[in-house]
């Protein structure tokens, strides 16, 4: 069903051949599990992660969507993104996620709907992250590819025990999703 | 040969300026300016900047007098020189240097001239008859350039030069002169002091020193002396430029021609040559390098973007020429340059990664595809 989620400035609008799509970060299911994992270990604060989107495609499977503004935040986001740090921030989250669901889905299992995130998370089902980035860091339209190459490198590396299929994707390059409309809110883009 | 190797700025030094090439090969009518630090030109197979690079050094190696022969340098034996040089760099068939003009209708006859930063100037007309004339040059003396062809050379050294001088052997000579330049003694005391500056870090990645030994090179680590023939042909790469150093011929005032320095490098060792070519130019060698080399072009972007960034020793100017095959009828290629990568109108490997991209994001939306 046509599922709409604003995070970070961004409007996705999954269309009809999504089954399901929901903003994880910001779930009951979320806040009352994996959230609720926290505490401190050698002075040290641990928390668990999350990623901002689950969706589930009618034929294609599983997507784990992570999204960053990070125009108008060059200076910050600079060495994040060039260093490939914000590849590994999402990787965790993706560890983290993936954990959060199956333990929702043994705690909850008349929930058809977590029935069906188990049943995606399964061998030789296809699950997806995508780190979908908005940065105008780089103001070179050459280099914008390259660069979204490079990162998904690195998340591909610190994603590869998962087995998943996973994409940078940017607002200035072809989305790649099927049936999943991506547009700003007013004021994206705007320090 | 100069004294001392100070930390000048390569502005200061006596440098290449510019050049001008007139139905040279794939070069129609360009002009280039030079940086007098590093010069890095890119662009597909095909589009000339091997025969850039060789061109350049034969007006380097030939148009100015040598620091070890101060000879006259009249006209007729300047035209005699380039002949000689641009028949054993190029290696025509039957050495027809006329080859080398761009083909047109009927005769014809390239023209090329050189301009250094002291107002100094060099020049001559090639024919398509193979015939050199109307070389002229002010120039002076000139410090030494050495060539780095593509191949490494250090392994082929043993014997090299006397097969070459009985045209035994059929590469160009690039290779000859680079062995010769090897052969050269190392220099010891004091300025071999400072050029260890330059030499150490290219002796801490390929874990020795280079020397030579009846006629052969080794390098001596924690482990004795291994033949240059049984260390990889990165570290092979690596020696030639320390022992170039150590034995001199690259000097304050120097020129280094590269044709793909990157080739047998690991990315590791990619990025020690860019550092290490960011020394060189500091210390006042002019630096000219063909790459096709992703790494290697955009750590000296980078350098060039963040020249406040970066530690002092590695600041010099850099300049990016992109060199792209015209289309239609036009012959030759385009040149475009900037201090940056992102400065050329065409940047074929950000395109090949441009294009990996698109490939890798074709490649998942089919796998997202049940069908």
């Amino acid at each position: 069903m046509p599922t709409s989620i604003d995070v970070e400035n961004q409007h996705f609008a999954f269309g009809d051949a999504w089954r399901l799509a929901f903003k994880y970060d910001d779930s009951a299911l979320y806040r009352r599990g994996p959230e609720r994992l926290k505490g401190e270990l050698e002075g040290h604060s641990q928390a668990t992660r999350a990623v901002d989107v689950v969706a589930l495609h009618q034929a294609e499977g599983l997507l784990l969507l992570e999204a960053k503004d990070c125009r108008g935040h060059e200076i910050a986001n600079r060495t994040r993104i060039r260093s490939g740090g914000i590849a590994l921030e999402v990787a965790l989250k993706v560890r983290d996620t993936v954990a959060g669901l199956l333990g929702a889905a043994r705690n909850e299992p008349a929930n058809t709907m977590l029935l069906e995130v188990f049943n995606a998370l399964r061998q030789g089902q296809q699950l997806t992250v995508v780190l979908w980035l908005e940065d105008d860091a780089q103001r070179d339209p050459l280099m914008v590819k390259p660069q979204l190459q490079a990162l998904n490198a690195v998340l591909k590396k610190h994603l590869a025990w998962l087995n998943v299929k996973s994409l940078v994707l940017s607002s200035r390059v072809a989305n790649r999703l099927r049936d999943l409309h991506v547009s700003n809110l007013p004021g994206a883009g705007q320090t | 040969m100069n004294d001392s190797l100070v930390d000048q700025p390569p502005g200061e030094a006596r440098t290449l300026q510019s050049a001008t090439i007139s139905k040279f090969g794939l070069f129609s009518n360009e002009e280039f300016t030079f940086s007098p630090g590093i010069n890095i030109f890119i662009g597909r197979n095909g589009c000339g900047k091997s025969q850039l690079l060789k061109l350049l050094y034969a007006i380097v190696k030939e148009c100015g007098h040598s620091p070890k022969n101060d000879s006259v340098l009249d006209a007729e034996k300047l035209e005699h020189r380039l002949a000689g040089k641009l028949a054993g760099l190029f290696r025509p068939d039957n050495q027809r240097i006329g080859r080398l003009v761009q083909r047109g209708t009927g005769r014809s006859s390239a023209a090329v001239s050189a301009g250094f930063s002291d107002g100094s100037t060099c020049g001559f007309k090639l024919s398509s008859l193979d015939r050199i004339s109307g070389a002229r040059s002010n120039v002076g003396v000139l410090e030494e350039a050495a060539f780095l062809p593509s191949r490494e050379a250090l392994a082929l050294f043993e014997g090299f030069i006397p097969a070459y001088e009985k045209r035994e052997l059929s590469l160009d000579a690039t290779y000859y002169d680079l062995c010769v330049a090897l052969s050269q003694s190392q220099i010891r005391g004091r300025r071999h002091g400072k050029l260890q500056e330059l030499v150490k870090p290219l002796e801490h990645e390929m874990r020795g020193r280079v020397s030579l030994e009846g006629g052969r090179f080794y390098l001596t680590g924690r482990d004795g002396s291994i033949e240059a023939h049984l260390v990889s042909e990165g570290w092979r790469k690596l020696a030639v430029l320390a022992q170039l150093i150590i034995n001199g011929t690259l000097t304050q005032n120097g020129f280094l021609f590269w044709d793909e320095p990157e080739a047998n490098l690991n990315p590791g060792m990619v990025v020690q040559l860019s550092e290490t070519l960011l020394r060189l130019a500091r210390q006042g060698i002019q630096v000219f390098v063909a790459s096709h080399d992703y790494l290697l072009t955009t750590r000296l972007s980078l350098a060039s973007e963040y020249a406040g960034q970066i530690p002092e020793d590695l600041r010099c100017p850099v300049k990016f020429f992109g060199l792209v095959r015209r289309g239609g009828d036009e012959k030759g290629v385009a040149v475009s340059s900037g201090a940056k990568l992102a400065d050329l109108a065409d940047n074929p490997i950000l395109a090949e990664y441009a294009a990996l991209y698109d490939y890798e994001g074709g490649l998942f939306e089919k796998s997202l595809s049940k069908d």
